[in-house]
C-alpha cells in the first residue's frame, strides 16, 4: 500500500503519517506541484499510489487544482472511475463551496481538521480498499 | 454535510436545464423531505461534471432529470448512466422542468424505499425507450398500459407550470401541491458556478465545538498516534514549537505592518496544526485571527493577535514540559 500525503504543514503531514503508517508506506509532498510530480512518476513507473491525502490551502497549487490535475492525469493513462486512486481531502476548509467542489472534482472523502485519528480510520474503512480491510 | 457526502446517506443528483430555477427549487425541496445532499448539474454539462461512483458504490442514491421531454439531453444522460456498471441499478426519476411541488418530492423520497423500482419498464416515447426511468410527473405515459403505480405509490401525477391554469386547482386539492419557490423555503440566492453546478444549500451546517480538558495541549492523542514510535511524538512537537516561535514574532509584526493577507495565512498554518495536537486554545484563537485578518478588520486583528500570542505562549510552555517527560 502506497500513500501520498500532501500538506504544506509538516505537523499535519507527520500526524497523518503516524495514523496511516500501519496501512502502508507514506510519502510526503509539501505542495500540490510536488504531489503531481510524485504521482505522475509513480504512474510512469507502474507503481501507483493507492491513497492520496490532500490539503486544500497550499501555497503553490491548491488542493482542488491538485485533485483535478490528478484525475486528468489518470484519464490520460486510461484510468477511469473506481480504478483511480482514492483521494481523501484533509483540510480546515469547512465551507460548503470547498466541500462540494472537492466531491465534484472526484474526491472520495473529506475530513475537516483538526485531524482526529478515529475519523481518519473511519474514512479509510469507507474507502473499501482491500489492503485496508485486511488490517482492520 | 460532510458526513452526508462521506457516508451512504440519501443523496440526489439533479440534472436540470440551464438557467432554470426548477433545479434549485427541487434541490431545496428535497432537503426538506430528508435528502442530506442534493447537487444540481446543468444538463448541457453532461456527465463530465461529476464522479458517479466511490470505490465501486454510487456516490448518489438517486438521479433526477428535470426536463428533457422534448430535448435529447435528458435521455442521453439517462442512457449514459445506465451504461456504467456501478450505476446501472441507480434509480433515475424524470420530472418535468417546472417548479417541482414539495408533495412530489415526498413521492420521490418514498419511491427510493421501493426496491423494485428499477425493474419497472415504461412505455416511453422513442427517446426514452430502454432507458428505464421513472416518471412521477406525467400522466401521458403509462407502465405496461396500466396506471403507473409502484406498490401503491402513485408515480404519475402532473406537475403543472406555476402559471398554468391547473395550478390553482391543484393547490386546492393538495396543501403541499403548490409549486415550491426558493423564497418559500430559504431566503437565499443561488447562481451556478462556471462549471454549471449549483452549490449545496446547507440547511443547518453544524458548528463544530471542540472541547478538551486541557485547552493548551493534550499530548495523549499525539502519543497514541505515535505509540509505535514514541520518539516521533517529540519530533512532531518540536516542529510545532518551531512554528509557534516563528508565529510569536510574525503575528505582531504582520499586524503592525498591515499585511493582513500574510497574517491570515500565518494564522491558518498554526490553526490547522495546533488543533490536530489537541491545543484547542491556540486552535480557536488562531481561527479567530485568521478570519479577522481575512475580513480586513484591523481593530479585530489587534485583539485577536493578542489572544493568539497569549495562548501560543502557554502552548509553548506546555510543550517544553512535554519535552522533559521520558519517552
Amino acid at each position: 500500500m502506497r500513500i501520498l500525503i500532501t500538506d504544506d504543514d509538516q505537523v499535519c503531514s507527520q500526524i497523518l503519517s503516524g495514523i496511516l503508517s500501519p496501512y502502508g508506506t507514506c510519502q510526503l509532498a509539501e505542495g500540490g506541484e510536488q504531489a503531481i510530480r510524485m504521482f505522475t512518476n509513480a504512474l510512469v513507473r507502474k507503481n501507483p499510489y493507492d491513497l492520496v491525502c490532500l490539503d486544500i490551502l497550499m501555497p503553490d497549487m491548491d488542493g482542488h487544482a491538485t485533485l483535478s490535475c490528478i484525475r486528468s492525469i489518470e484519464a490520460g493513462f486510461g484510468i477511469m472511475g473506481s480504478a483511480g486512486v482514492r483521494i481523501l481531502m484533509v483540510t480546515t476548509r469547512d465551507d460548503p463551496e470547498s466541500i462540494t467542489t472537492a466531491f465534484r472534482r472526484q474526491c472520495e472523502g473529506y475530513i475537516i481538521k483538526p485531524i482526529d485519528e478515529d475519523q481518519v480510520k473511519k474514512q479509510i474503512g469507507q474507502l473499501r480498499m482491500k489492503s485496508f480491510d485486511e488490517i482492520k | 454535510m460532510v458526513d452526508a457526502l462521506n457516508n451512504n446517506e440519501r443523496r440526489a443528483l439533479i440534472f436540470a436545464p440551464a438557467n432554470d430555477q426548477a433545479g434549485q427549487s427541487l434541490q431545496i425541496a428535497l432537503q426538506q423531505v430528508g435528502f442530506s445532499v442534493a447537487l444540481v448539474i446543468q444538463l448541457s454539462h453532461g456527465l463530465g461534471a461529476f464522479r458517479g461512483d466511490r470505490a465501486g458504490e454510487p456516490l448518489y442514491s438517486i438521479v433526477i432529470i428535470l426536463g428533457g421531454q422534448s430535448g435529447l439531453s435528458g435521455p442521453i444522460i439517462a442512457q449514459a448512466l445506465r451504461g456504467v456498471p456501478e450505476l446501472a441499478e441507480l434509480p433515475i426519476i424524470l420530472v418535468s422542468d417546472t417548479p417541482v411541488p414539495l408533495a412530489r418530492c415526498v413521492v420521490i423520497s418514498r419511491l427510493m424505499d421501493n426496491a423494485d423500482i428499477c425493474a419497472l419498464a415504461l412505455q416511453e416515447p422513442k427517446h426514452w425507450q430502454s432507458v428505464g426511468v421513472i416518471r412521477p410527473d406525467s400522466p401521458r405515459y403509462s407502465i405496461n398500459n396500466t396506471t403507473s403505480t409502484v406498490n401503491g405509490i402513485v408515480t404519475e401525477v402532473d406537475t403543472p407550470r406555476k402559471s398554468s391554469p391547473t395550478q390553482s386547482q391543484e393547490t386546492k386539492e393538495d396543501n403541499l401541491g403548490k409549486a415550491t419557490e426558493i423564497s418559500d423555503i430559504a431566503p437565499v440566492s443561488l447562481s451556478p458556478n462556471r462549471s454549471g453546478v449549483l452549490p449545496i444549500i446547507p440547511m443547518s451546517l453544524p458548528h463544530t465545538v471542540v472541547t478538551t480538558p486541557d485547552e493548551e495541549f493534550d499530548p495523549n492523542p499525539l502519543l497514541k498516534i505515535c505509540a509505535r514510535s514514541p520518539g516521533s511524538a517529540k519530533e512532531i512537537a518540536a516542529l510545532i514549537r518551531g512554528d509557534l516561535v516563528r508565529a510569536l514574532n510574525d503575528f505582531p509584526r504582520l499586524q503592525s505592518n498591515g499585511d493582513l493577507t500574510a497574517l491570515s495565512k500565518a494564522a491558518h498554518k498554526i490553526h490547522g496544526a495546533s488543533g490536530s495536537l489537541g491545543a484547542m486554545g491556540v486552535y480557536n484563537t488562531c481561527l479567530t485571527l485568521e478570519k479577522a485578518a481575512a475580513s480586513g478588520n484591523h481593530s479585530e486583528c489587534q485583539v485577536a493577535v493578542n489572544a493568539a500570542v497569549s495562548s501560543m505562549l502557554r502552548f509553548v510552555q506546555r510543550l517544553d514540559r512535554f519535552f522533559l517527560t521520558p519517552n
